[in-house]
């Protein structure tokens, strides 16, 4: 594997996300800074609670900072307005959520066909998913697919519009074990393959070994940064 | 306890939670129960108020009428029938009234005098309620009605001239011909525009003015008012009202077979002893004329047997004078002839003297015989005395003689004389006697005649008739119950769709709300709670929505509603502002009705997703599948559709009931505008086809009736040199009654006889409605105007039977209906006039088109026209538009309604399904947002769904509301008009343009909401 420092892709630079309810003033993620390099595979773990989602969120365009700097692809995210946010997030990135959010009444075709509806450079829907393995399934409705296909096509959906990064928010919460590290290794080879940078949240430290980089979280900060040269292939790991 | 508060308050917390659908729910009962209740209680509230009205008036109960009129006698009868409180005998006539420029016809109806119809009743029957004024309390005084027609407009003070209208003698009947209006009145006897028919003027009666009894003059009543007794208090239009009204009426019906029939001996008796006294009288008098013809020509006869005994007389007188002068000629031609013969001797004696002397002398013995000479000389000078003496004599015998004759010829020529004068003086009296005798023969001939048709009347006398009449024979209570029942009709089909469209949203609200509630209802389920006692919140939210909005319903139901629609009819009927009743039990129904359609949806649906396990039901509900949808299968179309037309497809082929209840909903509201747009045209339709379409001419001169030819001429002429007069029509209209024939319903028309049927058509147009195939009027048979024919159950090829005001029925056949829509008409040729009535018709008025189609025009040709002689009246058609216009201006407001009505409808349902839709979908959407769809695309993205249902929700609505409104306008219908029965196009475009402006409305509501959800909500836990 390619082991050749990466120019920084992410960068956080003293982010704060305060929410306001009421009164109280919740400060989910307080001042985190990281990077991730380009094409890399970076895991975000922490305990719930700990901001992960926060930081997702922010990277994924879905939500403003409050304070700090935050870029992708040496393009600061941080001051972007709500149009601008959602060219960002059609244009650069990914989604991919823990329960698949696929929308049911869509085949499995249709559901990646949503997103490249929106991306001009978008790859072909039918390829992608051929290269899920779901190249039999396309005519299927998600009620029709297991959790594992089923998140198959929501990775499909996100890699269709052909993204800078592709964001993943515990994408094997709600599959078994032999699922998840199916999926799991359809997710690194993907980054190895296409050289997307891929952010994994999960709060199973077990996988750690297989990203290149391991964020770990806790209340609200970056605790910890680890690169790991040596990423492991998934079949490597067991937990 | 304490647990219940606590249920109670999630309930009220979950109603704050979810306001907006909470108030959908209230607003949609509120909307149905409003309509139903409105519509339903309009019908109990107008017939309280005239109930009421006719009540306080005191609104005959039976009117009796009979061709021959009331006695006293018959009118003491009455009082005698159980259960008739009251009596009052009347009195009418009518008589044409000039008003403005044109002549109406006026009802000049008794009222009671003063001192009280009946001694001992309290009040009068039919009391005027008196808008201003006074009623009358002298002759000459009269009160007429508030403005019925436009053009009748009299203030307190305004002076009426009565004339007959048929040349008849007024004084004969009425003390009076000049009324000065004291008051202005309301009379429940005319509540609705309809004053009847009348053989005078234009055989229309336009308005009635009430006079004092003692005016009339006629010697029997033209009938009698009678209260019943009504001692339940039985209501006008009530089933007991009739039932008490049928149990009088068949005593007044014995009454009448026992009086009439009297009255008929009576009448019958009455003339005949009439008859034997003309009869006694006649032959008195041909006796008498007799004696004296008899007793002159006995004095002419005396008078000749004298003259010809004069001239016999004088004939012997003469005669015997004639011989008496002869035989005294004869004597004296005697004595002539004696006195000849002794002159002869004479003269020979004196000759011999003479020549004895002469011989004596020359021989001369005269001396000698001189003593004898001597002698003898004196002897024949006394001879020549003697005979001198003797012609004397004669001579004086010859002068009597003559002065006799002469004497008895002048005294004969005197008697002659006489008696010549006596015979021409009796020739005279001969000729005299023979012309009186003439005269007198002819005069006694003519009595006898006279005395023979008598006789003859004698043997068909009017057989006495009485009509007693109800109520259910006065047009404007008739009229006016049917009005309120029509709108019984129309209340069956409106809350129909309000309640299912409220069905289906409260299933909807519920169905969504219990949906996001399956967790806690599965936590309850877990704790040991029972069904019903989870099901109790959403219940109690159901109810607190139900019971508001049936109770904000019920308030707007019976407050608002019934005022609006009774508007409508105000304008076509006389009757006091309306009256609201609150129907107590109704009320409760309704509100039951409501609260029980809300609750039971809220139970039912509850109850089917209680039915899981607490387990089942705290797991999140397994999404509905995606199926492949139909439309897929056609592969062409599916593979030209774009990517989110199919997604839009699939969706709303998914949600099925959302589909249907959109469908419902949308397509009522799109009905409901087009019921009312519809109505609108319908109204609409009546001015502008009758006279843009039908009625072509622009006037109606009317002439007087026996208008003699000269004044037919000056009118004619008169009108064609008006300035505008472009061409005209003559034709007689007159009042018919038409039936089928078989005791069916008749109907009140105008029969129609255009003097060239032949060039009728730019007047009149005659065609079918449906197929606009113009009709010709042929001799065979009449044509009718279509709701004429519909009313009387009458088509093409029918016989009918056409009755005049008179009573004289004609029967023909039906060759054709056609399109009319105010008023009823009869056409028919003059010459089929002529067979059947047996007279050519009389042309009683002339339809006029002029060059210029303009108000103005029309104006100026009525003014220029109007004075010339023998015209009754210039009616215009400008006129008829505007006061039709009028009128029915009033039904707008009921159109108002519908619209409000409506557009509320779909508000609710595309609020509530929007609403449901976008909760529902909240995680699509959120993901759909986190994907990068801008705004406008997610909205486009749910939305599309929306405008797809709201299109087909309009198609089903244009498809189901044209019918629909059909039913509505020929339940509005009134009997004199015909409402159109074409929606315009146009109104099917606005109807379809309203709802989706209704729809954009909700949309642009609801972008807002789209635009608040939050991505975060995609990396949420299923619901």
């Amino acid at each position: 594997m390619d082991r050749e420092p990466r120019p920084d892709f992410i960068v956080l630079q003293d982010v704060h996300k305060t929410y306001r309810v009421g009164e109280q003033e919740i400060r989910a993620v307080d001042g985190v800074d990281f990077t991730v390099g380009r094409g890399e595979f970076a895991i975000v773990a922490g305990a719930s609670g700990a901001g992960k989602t926060t930081v997702l969120n922010l990277i994924g365009g879905m939500d403003h900072v409050t304070s700090g700097c935050l870029s992708v692809d040496d393009r600061v995210v941080s001051g972007l307005d709500a149009r601008r946010l959602t060219e960002y997030r059609r244009n650069d990135i990914g989604f991919v959520f823990q329960y698949y959010n696929l929308v049911p009444n869509l085949t499995a075709l249709e559901n990646v066909e949503l997103a490249t509806e929106i991306r001009r450079e978008h790859l072909d829907p039918k390829t992608t998913l051929e290269q899920v393995g779901l190249g039999d399934r396309l005519q299927n409705f998600p009620a029709q697919l297991s959790g594992g296909e089923q998140q198959r096509v929501a990775i499909a959906r996100a890699l269709a519009k052909n993204p800078k990064l592709l964001l993943c928010d515990e994408p094997t919460g709600a599959l078994d074990y032999q699922t998840g590290k199916q999926i799991l290794t359809l997710l690194q080879d993907t980054c190895r393959r296409t050289g997307t940078t891929v952010v994994v949240i999960t709060h199973n430290l077990a996988i750690a070994p297989m990203a290149d980089r391991v964020i770990r979280m806790k209340s609200g900060r970056a605790e910890s940064v680890t690169e790991n040269p040596a990423a492991k292939s998934v079949q490597e790991i067991e937990w | 306890m304490v647990r219940a508060r606590a249920f109670r308050r999630d309930a009220f917390r979950e109603i704050r939670r979810t306001l907006p659908r909470f108030i959908a729910i209230v607003a949609i009962v509120a909307l149905g129960t409003a309509f139903f209740v409105g519509i339903k209680t309009t019908n109990p509230d107008m017939k309280a108020t005239a109930a009421n009205y006719f009540a306080e008036t005191g609104f005959y109960d039976f009117r009796l009428l009979s061709n021959v009129g009331f006695t006293e006698a018959d009118v003491e009868a009455l009082r005698g029938v159980e259960g008739v409180t009251g009596v009052q005998p009347a009195d009418s006539l009518d008589a044409v009234v000039r008003v403005g420029s044109s002549e109406k016809v006026f009802r000049v109806e008794s009222l009671p005098d003063a001192d009280g119809p009946m001694p001992g009743t309290a009040a009068s029957i039919d009391r005027p309620h008196v808008v201003a004024g006074r009623l009358p309390t002298a002759s000459g005084e009269c009160v007429v009605e508030r403005n019925t027609l436009a053009d009748i407009d009299y203030a307190v003070g305004d002076r009426i001239h009565l004339t007959s209208g048929d040349g008849s003698d007024l004084a004969a009947k009425i003390a009076t011909a000049d009324y000065t209006v004291v008051g202005i009145v309301e009379t429940p006897e005319y509540v609705s525009k309809d004053r009847g028919t009348t053989t005078i003027g234009n055989g229309v009666v336009s308005s009635f003015v009430l006079v004092p009894l003692s005016d009339f003059r006629q010697t029997v009543y033209s009938g009698v008012y009678v209260a019943m007794a009504n001692p339940t208090g039985a209501r006008a239009y009530s089933a007991a009202y009739d039932d008490l009204s049928a149990v009088v009426k068949v005593r007044l019906d014995a009454l009448s077979a026992e009086q009439a029939p009297r009255r008929t001996l009576q009448i019958l008796s009455d003339a005949w002893d009439a008859w034997r006294a003309a009869s006694a009288e006649y032959d008195r008098s041909a006796y008498d004329a007799r004696q004296q013809m008899s007793d002159a020509w006995a004095k002419i006869a005396d008078g000749q047997a004298k003259v010809d005994d004069g001239r016999a007389q004088l004939a012997a007188a003469e005669k015997s004078a004639a011989a008496r002068f002869a035989s005294a000629g004869k004597d004296l031609a005697a004595g002539r002839a004696a006195w000849q013969s002794s002159e002869t001797s004479y003269e020979a004696n004196r000759a011999a003297f003479d020549a004895a002397v002469a011989q004596a002398k020359q021989l001369g013995d005269y001396d000698a015989q001189k003593p004898a000479f001597d002698a003898r000389q004196a002897q024949l000078d006394a001879a020549q005395a003697q005979l001198a003496a003797g012609k004397a004599a004669l001579d004086a015998q010859v002068a009597t003689l003559a002065k006799s004759k002469r004497d008895a010829a002048a005294a004969f020529a005197a008697t002659k004389a006489t008696l010549d004068a006596s015979q021409s003086d009796l020739d005279q009296g001969k000729k005299d006697y023979a012309t009186q005798k003439a005269d007198a023969d002819q005069k006694l001939a003519d009595g006898y005649a006279t005395l023979m048709d008598g006789r003859a009347k004698l043997d068909d006398l009017p057989t006495a008739t009485w009509y007693v009449l109800d109520r259910s024979t006065n047009v404007g209570y008739v009229d006016y119950g049917a009005a309120a029942d029509r709108l019984d009709a129309i209340a069956r089909v409106f809350p129909v769709l309000f309640v299912l469209v409220a069905m289906l949203i409260c299933f909807a609200s519920m169905s969504r709300m219990v949906e996001e509630q399956r967790t806690y209802m599965g936590t309850l389920k877990s704790l040991g709670y029972s069904r019903l006692r989870i099901a109790s919140k959403f219940l109690l939210y159901a109810f607190s929505a139900s019971v508001l909005g049936a109770a904000a319903g019920l308030y707007f139901g019976f407050e608002f509603f019934p005022p609006t629609i009774y508007h409508a009819y105000s304008a076509l009927y006389t009757i006091p502002n309306l009256v609201l009743l609150f129907d107590g039990p109704f009320a409760a129904a309704a509100l039951a009705a409501g609260v029980a359609v809300t609750c039971g949806a809220a139970l039912l649906v509850a109850f089917e997703e209680l039915a899981s396990t607490a387990a089942t039901l705290m797991r999140p509900r397994a999404p509905k599948p995606g199926r492949v949808i139909l439309l897929e299968r056609i592969r062409p179309l599916w593979r030209r559709m774009s990517f989110t037309w199919k997604v839009t497809a699939r969706n709303i082929l998914r949600y099925r009931a959302r589909f249907l209840m959109t469908v419902v909903g949308v397509g009522g509201c799109t009905a409901l505008l087009l019921v009312g747009f519809g109505l609108r045209d319908a109204v609409k339709t009546i001015v502008d086809e009758q006279y843009g379409s039908l009625f072509l001419y622009q006037a109606t001169v009317t002439l007087q009736d026996g208008a003699t030819d000269a004044q037919r001429a000056a009118v004619k002429t008169a009108v064609e040199a008006e300035t505008h007069y472009a061409a005209s029509l003559d034709r007689r209209i007159e009042s018919v009654t038409v039936s089928a024939g078989d005791g069916g319903v008749s109907m009140d028309a105008s029969l129609l006889v255009p003097a060239d049927p032949a060039g009728m058509a730019p007047f009149i147009v005659l065609r079918d409605r449906v197929t606009q195939a113009s009709i010709v009027l042929g001799d065979e048979g009449v044509v009718l105007t279509e709701k004429l024919a519909g009313r009387v159950g009458l088509k093409a090829g029918d016989a009918v039977t056409l009755t005049d005001a008179d009573g004289k029925s004609v029967r023909t056949k039906v060759t054709a209906v056609t399109e009319n829509y105010l008023r009823h008409f009869v056409y028919m040729t003059p010459s089929l006039y002529a067979r059947l009535y047996g007279s050519a018709p009389v042309d009683n008025s002339i339809l006029v088109d002029l060059t210029v189609r303009s108000a103005e025009a029309q104006q100026t040709f009525s003014k220029t026209v109007v004075t010339t002689g023998g015209i009754s009246s210039v009616v215009l058609t400008s006129d008829n538009v505007s006061k039709f216009d009028d009128s029915m201006k009033s039904i707008y407001s009921i159109v108002l309604v519908l619209i409000f009505s409506a557009g509320l409808l779909s508000f609710i349902v595309l609020y509530t399904l929007t609403d449901i839709n976008i909760t529902e979908r909240t995680r699509e959407i959120a993901t759909i947002k986190v994907l990068g769809f801008f705004d406008r695309e997610v909205a486009s993205y749910i939305f599309r769904e929306n405008l797809v249902l709201t299109l087909a929700g309009v198609a089903a609505g244009l498809l189901a509301g044209s019918p629909l409104s059909h039913y509505v306008i020929g339940s509005a219908e009134v009997d004199l008009v015909m409402f159109g029965r074409r929606i315009l196009p146009a109104s099917f475009a606005e109807a379809a343009a309203l709802t989706l402006a209704f729809s954009l409305a909700v949309t642009f509501a609801m972008v807002y909401r789209l635009r608040r959800i939050d991505m975060i909500e995609a990396l949420k836990t299923s619901e």
